[in-house]
């Protein structure tokens, strides 16, 4: 939705008087403005994220000032220690191999195949946790997981928000 | 009346160089340096390849000449601000920031950066470290004078606060009052050499500099490779300290990227930096050490660069032909990297390595770009200064010039080339107002020491940690003192450096020294610099020896420091034992015929010519052959498609109608006799010419193909070389466009065993050729096989035009060349595509073969003869030093341009041609030049008359007097010693090499 908008209105010159923002940007700036309070207090297990920066969002779409903002608001959320870096990452992360159809049109073994990369990558963070804020990103890394053997659990941002709020 | 001085921006090797032709030909130059000291990026180099000499060496000489210059007025910190006027008289206004240090004053003893509190970031060493706010920028900086930095020294920003550099300055040189001045200069012509920027790689991720510590770019690398950087010259990678055994250098990181970095252009000189650096850093290493080069074509196109890579490859450096993904933290975070690449087979690949170096591109400084709108000239689209392809240092706006990589990505020989052809250019039109604005140096009355007991100073150098790293230098100057009539004796760390010199001067007098061993480097290099000492302090030159403990003794004994130390205390025994015996020798000088020889008529030839010519002096020029224009005569354009037949003509009009120009047509050299400034050549005609100065540009000729490289040339009419479809060109031959399919092979016969290097233009020529065939004809298919592409600096337009146009490229190896055959006249040519990894078949209409360029070894052979010229092992002439002195011999007064050279695009045979022009000139501005002091001298009673003497001279020195006794023509002797060996009765020896200097050193050798 995000990505379609900006490269509609960049691709065909629309003029317009709004700006697309992330939700993950608005999330981060919430956070730094002290209007949405979390605290990484809950995660005392020490659970370990690691992030995908989704290429629509990132490589293709706002540049690798949302993926800091999105490791920003992980790190409020899990802790900054239990964050692992991801390499390569943000404009030069892998693709996860799901979008652009692939999901969707079969071809499943094909599919795997291309993610291998992604599941490899992953897998030498050693996180429990992989944070992907889209769609594709999301059902791809869970596939993988459960077809590669992967020990991480694929969730959205938000809901690290809501376990991480403070009053 | 034009004024007689020039203004030259920018105080690196090119500006040094421009600075001294210019001031040594009779020019006042003032030279303008944005920081506090010359020697731009060159200083900041540990070696320079292809001779791996240390760059400090090599280039200390210059500075220091250029700091003790009198008709140079160096102003640092400085910037041109404004030019106005016209060519002859321009009004400059220089800008000199302060330096907050009084250099009259400072005498360099370190006291304030010692003392001083506050903390910086050297970007000398790369941002690597730390220096304080008052610094000398390195420990040969020229003019060694400490400066403040107004950006953090404390008191500065915050008057009142600090000041301890103030209260401990001995010599009360701080002066936090200084101020900016405006310096009005009346010039009558500007050479600007503003250098080059690097690439910031920080924006580039996948090579994730900036984030990971052990990611460097080369420069940096350089930092930590050279004695005076960060780690006194031990390897060691940034993280954690430890040696890297395992580095991987990067190629094109920033240059030929038009996706991320926005520089369509090849930066040239990165393959040679980072296989140099492989090279030196396997040296530095203990142990095993493993480099490898990621890059996507070699490109080794300058002269005894591709020996150098075949010498790399051979001592294990790891190639692999990919542009790398990512590098990425190694899983244990440890500091090692992981790099990820495609192979040629294609398949995914990942390698481990302790460090990884990015070959960053060159770019022009962001204040250049200022400095050419100020001035008001034109830029080409990659934002370097814009020149013309016949003149290649004149900018778009007259009377201004421009050299070094500020016009183009280029290497340090180029960028020499360059200043001199500049320096040539900018003196064109001043010729007339020489010598007016300069000053003359006088020395000291030198004292008579012929009656004094010896007193003998020796001076022992650390060479930074070239020497000191092996040999136990303290060891040895103490042992040095206890040598008899050494009554003085001394370590320094750069014997070389300003302040070390001045120091010596001082000594000299003090002690009252008659005699001075220097040991160090060489006096290859460093001997005329010492010797300038000798006679600033009032001694005779000639008092001087050198031991030379660096090249012949610390280069070669590294494993065995002990015994490089006793060899070290024997070679200065040995200089202390022969300086000992050595008297003052007269300073001779031989009158200067002001005529120059120019030998060959083809661009380059004529181009120096004309350059004599502008300044008034008479030039003949001879030609072989009943034509002028050479090689230049037979290709088409060149790569930015400007023809060549007009410029050529037009040329060829000038040199044959100028007044001062004689030409001969058909004439050949049959003897030559003489030396510098004063030369006697006859010609084949029978008449001789007496000339100060000669230049050989005798040129190259095109490889015919034969054997395996003949792929059909001869045999089937469609099979060409690129100059006979350079013919076609220019002919205008209506066939060409019928052709429907046409195939070039590129390398035939250069980068093989028999020629082993690489002949530069070909690559750019072959693919302008195929790209002109796709402006006739846009349907036809143009295959082009190739080995590496070798477009290097703007020339990869050319390479991405013809991609574009879709030309194909499919690359040989020679395991797997190219096969050519033919069935029924119909051309048939086999190859194998890595890239698909399958046959390919091709039936072209046209086969273009891009033939080596070759020295005409004949002519080139007699005539090194006749004027005491090298010749490499390919027959190309070799200049006196490929780095440094890439116009000039050995042999003095004679100077080399064009393709005798080395195969070299035309704008870059003018470039030489000018320079060597520039070089001559200075011995021609001189009514006389110095002569050999060290000459021989018969003692008469001795002489039986055999006349042997006379029979060994090569020099027509000798003679026998009336009565039968050999005499020598002090003017003409060069001191070779082919006499004083051939005599039979002992009659004949050199001054200061006699037998007792001689015996006296083998005696000290064996004691």
């Amino acid at each position: 939705m995000l990505f379609s908008t900006l490269e509609g209105l960049k691709r065909f010159k629309i003029p317009h008087n709004f700006n697309v923002v992330s939700i993950i940007s608005l999330y981060a700036q919430w956070i730094r403005e002290g209007r949405l309070k979390v605290s990484p207090a809950w995660n005392t297990e020490g659970l370990k994220f690691t992030v995908q920066d989704p290429c629509k969002l990132v490589r293709q779409g706002l540049g690798d000032p949302v993926a800091d903002d999105l490791r920003f608001v992980i790190k409020q959320v899990c802790g900054e220690e239990n964050f692992v870096e991801v390499w390569p990452n943000k404009s030069n992360n892998y693709c996860c191999g799901g979008g652009g159809g692939a999901l969707q049109a079969g071809f499943t073994e094909n599919r795997r195949k291309h993610g291998l990369m992604k599941f490899e990558q992953l897998h030498a963070t050693g996180a429990d946790v992989v944070i992907t804020p889209c769609h594709n990103c999301h059902t791809q890394i869970k596939d993988l997981a459960a077809h590669y053997g992967g020990k991480w659990q694929a969730t959205h941002l938000w809901n690290w928000i809501v376990k991480a709020m403070v009053r | 009346m034009p004024k007689g001085s020039v203004l030259v921006v920018g105080g690196g090797i090119s500006g040094v160089q421009a600075a001294l032709d210019l001031a040594n030909s009779g020019f006042l130059v003032h030279l303008v340096e944005r920081t506090t000291a010359i020697g731009g990026k060159m200083s900041q180099l540990d070696k320079t390849f292809p001779t791996n000499d240390c760059s400090a060496c090599i280039l200390s000489p210059k500075l220091v000449e250029c700091g003790r210059h009198l008709n140079i007025n160096l102003l640092t910190l400085s910037d041109l601000v404004s030019l106005e006027g016209e060519p002859g008289n321009f009004k400059a206004v220089v800008r000199q920031r302060p330096r907050y240090v009084d250099p009259t004053k400072c005498i360099a003893c370190g006291l304030c950066a010692e003392k001083c509190p506050k903390k910086v970031t050297n970007d000398f060493n790369m941002g690597i470290g730390k220096r304080k706010a008052a610094y000398l920028s390195y420990p040969q900086a020229v003019p060694l004078k400490y400066a403040l930095d107004p950006a953090h020294c404390i008191w500065i920003n915050k008057p009142g606060r600090c000041g301890v550099c103030a209260k401990e300055c001995p010599a009360g040189a701080i002066n936090f009052d200084d101020t900016a001045r405006d310096h009005v200069l009346e010039v009558g012509s500007v050479v600007l050499a503003p250098g080059f920027s690097r690439f910031n790689p920080t924006p580039l991720d996948f090579t994730g500099y900036g984030r990971l510590p052990n990611v460097v770019t080369t420069m940096e690398f350089e930092r930590f490779l050279s004695p005076s950087g960060p780690c006194m010259g031990h390897l060691e990678r940034p993280s954690d300290g430890k040696e890297p055994k395992k580095i991987a250098w990067l190629q094109c990181v920033g240059s030929r990227d038009i996706n991320r970095a926005g520089h369509p252009y090849c930066s040239s000189i990165c393959c040679m930096f980072a296989l140099k650096q492989a090279v030196i850093a396997k040296e530095h290493s203990h142990g095993d050490f493993e480099p490898s080069i990621f890059y996507m074509d070699m490109r080794t196109h300058g002269k005894g660069f591709e020996n150098y890579y075949t010498r790399a490859r051979e001592e294990g450096v790891h190639f692999h032909r990919a542009r790398v993904h990512s590098i990425i933290p190694s899983p244990d975070n440890q500091g090692n990297l992981k790099i990820r690449y495609v192979n040629e087979q294609g398949k995914v690949n990942f390698e481990e390595f302790d460090m990884v170096v990015l070959s960053t591109g060159l770019e022009p400084y962001r204040h250049t770009i200022e400095l050419a709108s100020m001035l008001g000239l034109e830029l080409d689209a990659d934002n370097f200064v814009r020149t013309d392809s016949f003149n290649p240092v004149a900018t778009s706006r007259p009377g201004i010039y421009v050299c070094g990589a500020a016009s183009e990505p280029k290497d340090i020989p180029q960028s020499v080339v360059e200043a001199s052809a500049a320096a040539a250019e900018a003196s064109r039109i001043l010729a007339p107002v020489r010598w007016t604005e300069t000053s003359k140096k006088v020395y000291p009355a030198e004292q008579n020491i012929y009656a004094q007991a010896p007193r003998i100073g020796v001076f022992v150098c650390h060479c930074g940690i070239n020497i000191a790293s092996v040999v136990d230098v303290a060891a040895v100057s103490a042992y040095a003192g206890t040598l008899p009539d050494v009554v003085f004796s001394q370590a320094n760390l750069f014997t070389c450096s300003q302040d070390t010199i001045n120091q010596m001067i001082s000594i000299i007098k003090e002690q009252d020294l008659n005699r001075v061993v220097v040991a160090s480097c060489s006096p290859r290099t460093h001997e005329p610099l010492f010797q300038e000492t000798l006679r600033d302090a009032g001694l005779n030159k000639f008092l001087f020896e050198m031991a030379n403990i660096r090249d012949q003794d610390s280069w070669v004994h590294q494993r065995e420091p002990e015994k490089a130390t006793t060899k070290a205390k024997d070679l200065v025994r040995m200089a202390v034992a022969r300086v000992r015996g050595e008297g003052a020798l007269p300073y001779n000088t031989v009158a200067v015929t002001k005529a120059a020889l120019v030998i060959g008529g083809g661009v380059s030839g004529m181009t120096s010519a004309l350059a004599f010519a502008e300044q008034g002096y008479p030039v003949t020029l001879i030609e072989q052959s009943d034509m002028l224009g050479g090689n230049g005569r037979k290709v088409f354009r060149n790569w930015k498609g400007v023809e060549f037949l007009p410029f050529i003509n037009d040329l060829t009009a000038r040199v044959a109608s100028h007044p001062h120009i004689t030409v001969k047509y058909n004439t050949e050299i049959k003897e030559a006799s003489g030396s510098v400034g004063k030369f006697s050549t006859t010609f084949s005609d029978g008449r001789t010419f007496e000339h100060g100065v000669t230049v050989m540009a005798v040129g190259g000729e095109p490889y015919k193909p034969e054997g395996q490289w003949r792929f059909l040339h001869g045999v089937n009419p469609n099979v060409h070389t690129l100059l006979e479809l350079d013919k076609k060109f220019i002919d205008d031959d209506p066939t060409l466009k019928n052709i429907k399919q046409a195939v070039f092979i590129h390398c035939v016969g250069s980068r093989i065993a028999e020629r082993p290097y690489c002949s530069r233009v070909c690559c750019t020529h072959a693919i302008d050729s195929a790209v002109k065939l796709k402006e006739m004809n846009p349907d036809m298919d143009v295959f082009m096989l190739y080995r590496d592409v070798r477009t290097y600096g703007q020339r990869e337009r050319i390479y991405q035009e013809a991609r574009a146009k879709g030309v194909v490229f499919i690359r040989y190896d020679l395991e797997r060349l190219p096969q050519v055959s033919e069935k029924e006249g119909r051309l048939i040519i086999k190859c194998h595509d890595p890239i698909i990894d399958a046959h390919v078949v091709i039936q072209p209409d046209m086969l273009v073969l891009a033939t080596a360029i070759q020295p005409r070894r004949q002519s080139s052979t007699s005539l090194a003869k006749f004027f005491k010229c090298a010749i490499d092992s390919q027959g190309f002439l070799m200049e006196a030093h490929m780095k440094l002195r890439p116009v000039d011999f050995a042999t003095e007064g004679v100077f080399l341009a064009g393709l005798c050279h080395y195969p070299k695009s035309m704008e870059e045979s003018i470039a030489q041609a000018k320079a060597a022009a520039a070089r001559a000139s200075i011995i021609l501005a001189h009514d006389a030049v110095p002569a050999e002091s060290v000459t021989a001298v018969v003692t008469a009673a001795k002489c039986t008359g055999c006349g042997l003497c006379t029979e060994v001279c090569a020099y027509n020195a000798v003679s026998l007097d009336d009565n039968g006794i050999s005499v020598v023509n002090t003017s003409m002797c060069k001191g070779c010693g082919a006499c004083v060996a051939g005599c039979r009765s002992d009659a004949v020896t050199l001054k200061n090499i006699g037998n007792e200097q001689i015996m006296a050193t083998v005696d000290a050798a064996f004691e």
